[in-house]
């Protein structure tokens, strides 16, 4: 089972990603995560909030067949998380690697 | 259960957090609800796909800050 504080901070990265094509509101999120991953609805408030505070969201109100629906929109701050994971994904590669060959190696 | 009665027992499961906190949570998930409906699902689908409220109510608070704990039971 993946570390959880590993997956949440993947999570994050996720939900940024899916902001990047525009901006969006938790239900359809989840809609558009699912074909990747499962999230729950429990699972998704807190990490938006937490997006919230640390600036890599912004939110807004807009008016829905007369309810508020409260859309987020990802931030350059956002944006940079996203760059620097896609960046570190090279060194976790290599890790990656060297764990798998040096187990083969082990077994050889 | 219907969508009035999920959020009641969620409202009531969170009553010891901040006014503002039950108030955003609460918004958040009636969302929720809202949207599953309009997608096409019944009250009932809706609300037994986010699971009983009463154990959300009990998770949110466990996840709270320590200084809450000491009001849970």
């Amino acid at each position: 089972m993946l570390d959880p504080q590993m997956k949440r901070g993947l999570l994050e990265t996720c939900i940024l990603s899916v902001l990047c094509r525009g901006d969006s509101y938790g239900y359809q999120i989840i809609k558009d995560l699912s074909s990747c991953i499962t999230v729950s609805e429990s699972t998704l408030y807190p990490i938006l909030r937490r997006l919230e505070t640390a600036g890599c969201v912004t939110v807004y109100s807009v008016i829905h067949n007369s309810r508020l629906r409260k859309f987020y929109r990802i931030t350059e701050t956002g944006r940079k998380q996203i760059t620097e994971f896609l960046e570190n994904w090279n060194e976790i590669e290599s890790m990656y690697r060297f764990i798998e060959e040096s187990v083969n190696h082990d077994k050889g | 259960m219907t969508k009035g009665e999920f959020l009641n027992i969620l409202r009531r499961g969170l009553s010891q957090l901040p006014p503002e906190e039950v108030e955003k949570r609460l918004a958040y998930y009636e969302e929720l609800l809202n949207d599953m409906t309009e997608d096409g699902m019944t009250e009932q689908e809706a609300t037994a796909k986010l699971g009983d409220p009463a154990a959300l109510a009990r998770e949110i608070l466990q996840e709270q800050p320590k200084c809450c704990s000491v009001f849970v039971g």
